[in-house]
């Protein structure tokens, strides 16, 4: 995330939110799903270069939306203030996803953190990760969808 | 290895383009998000928005792929931070643009290329930010093993890991189990000789510094582990809390009956939770290799 927002946001203390901090799903066979790849591409057509599409697959085209993902896996999304909206996604690879095997993947609210608008609403950021292992148990890498969960002005 | 064209300060810059309501259709159906405002108006408006709102996800892809489109074929990204920072409507005109602001050398790999990327909306304000590392692999040669780029790779005579392990009572079990050998194992009792086998982080791929000679254009003809030789200060125990200390004592290639043989040989130096030797251990893992069928060489690709 960009280095001003990173020095804003504070862990969260507010007990609204610290019992969602650590929880975990259950865990999930998952595999590349070249039919849904192909559909994102052609979501891109005239704008991308379409052999991008065709490169080896990353943790970005199995979990293309990190929150969704996390959200489908059982994960409940805080709703706290009023307005829950997307903040943001990040994705770590560290090694090929198996293209021709299945793979693991678990999801956790792995943090909450908070921070005050320049109009000083509240907003609360919470990380739903999603860690994804080889089924040797080798770490491929992480991906997380931020949820940002703002007060609206009244 | 050709030499990398990337600089910092290297900038990229999209013809304008909008996102259209199939567009969005065809994304949600790809990403599975079928939030109703994505392609809905009356759902949309009734948020508070001009019109559907183009996923956030949706925009961080187009960024990706443009980002990959300009780096070349063969990068990859290993980092990638977006936020989104306002929402864009479906229909609307949108422009991208890159910067480089680094460039580091990562042997065995190529190159690290890091950056920036934003999607600006027709009134010059920044919808959507990211952030980037890529790796651009290198162009080899398809008829010569890259021996000095392999050397620099697992750091030759330098250390080229530390990994810490525990032997548990199920790990001396199981192997013993895979040795056919029978009976109880305990706390403290002494694993079997071979046992340091399982303690090699090279094995375990905890450390993994010469996977690149495996996507090499050069057909491969076989490989596998060369030699073991191990001499014992006292047994691995259960219970054990043991450091391996790795270090690549050799790199070199040599003619064999299958091709062009490449041996790497490692040292690990196993020590207790004091720092007390417990045993040493020089391994050589070999891949043979088909020069005289590559390309340049004359020959074909299989």
């Amino acid at each position: 995330m960009s280095s001003r927002l990173q020095s804003d946001f504070i862990a969260s203390a507010d007990e609204r939110v610290t019992t969602f901090v650590g929880v975990v799903s259950p865990v999930r066979l998952v595999r590349v799903n070249e039919h849904a790849r192909a559909v994102s591409a052609e979501s891109m057509q005239g704008i991308i270069d379409l052999r991008t599409a065709h490169t080896p697959p990353r943790l970005e085209d199995v979990c293309p939306d990190p929150l969704v993902f996390a959200i489908e896996s059982g994960l409940p999304r805080i709703r706290v203030l009023d307005r829950q909206i997307d903040g943001g996604s990040s994705w770590r690879n560290l090694r090929p996803v198996p293209i021709d095997d299945s793979f693991y993947a678990v999801s956790q609210i792995s943090a909450v953190d908070e921070r005050h608008t320049a109009t000083g609403r509240l907003m609360m950021r919470a990380h739903y990760e999603t860690r994804f292992t080889t089924r040797r148990g080798e770490l491929i890498g992480t991906a997380i969808g931020y949820s940002l969960d703002v007060e609206v002005a009244s | 290895m050709t030499e990398l064209t990337w600089q910092a300060g290297q900038t990229w810059a999209s013809d304008p383009f909008r996102p259209s309501l199939s567009s969005v259709v065809r994304w949600a159906a790809g990403s599975d998000d079928f939030t109703a405002f994505h392609f809905d108006p009356a759902v949309a408006t009734e948020l508070g928005h001009a019109g559907p709102v183009v996923h956030g996800t949706w925009k961080a892809s187009v960024l990706r792929h443009q980002i990959l489109g300009w780096l070349g074929d063969d990068a990859y990204l290993t980092e990638f931070d977006v936020e989104y920072r306002r929402a864009d409507i479906v229909g609307e005109e949108l422009r991208s643009t890159i910067e480089i602001s680094g460039v580091a050398d990562a042997p065995g790999l190529g190159h690290h290329v890091t950056g920036s990327a934003q999607i600006v909306a027709s009134d010059d304000s920044v919808t959507t930010s990211a952030r980037f590392v890529a790796t651009v692999p290198p162009t080899r040669s398809d008829n010569a093993l890259p021996i000095d780029e392999l050397k620099k790779a697992v750091r030759l005579g330098d250390i080229a890991g530390q990994v810490t392990y525990r032997i548990d009572v199920s790990d001396v079990r199981r192997f013993r189990e895979s040795l056919g050998m029978e009976g109880e194992v305990n706390e403290g009792d002494d694993a079997p000789p071979t046992f340091f086998a399982a303690l090699d982080p090279v094995e375990r791929r905890d450390i993994n510094l010469d996977s690149f000679l495996l996507d090499l254009p050069i057909p491969m003809t076989g490989g596998g582990n060369a030699t073991n030789e191990v001499e014992y200060v006292r047994p691995f125990r259960v219970g054990d809390v043991v450091t391996v200390t790795t270090r690549y004592t050799e790199v070199y290639e040599k003619k064999g009956s299958r091709g062009t043989l490449l041996f790497r040989v490692r040292v690990n130096d196993f020590t207790d939770a004091q720092g007390a030797p417990i045993a040493q251990s020089r391994c050589s893992h070999v891949l043979s290799f088909d020069l005289s069928s590559s390309p340049a060489a004359g020959g074909q690709q299989r």
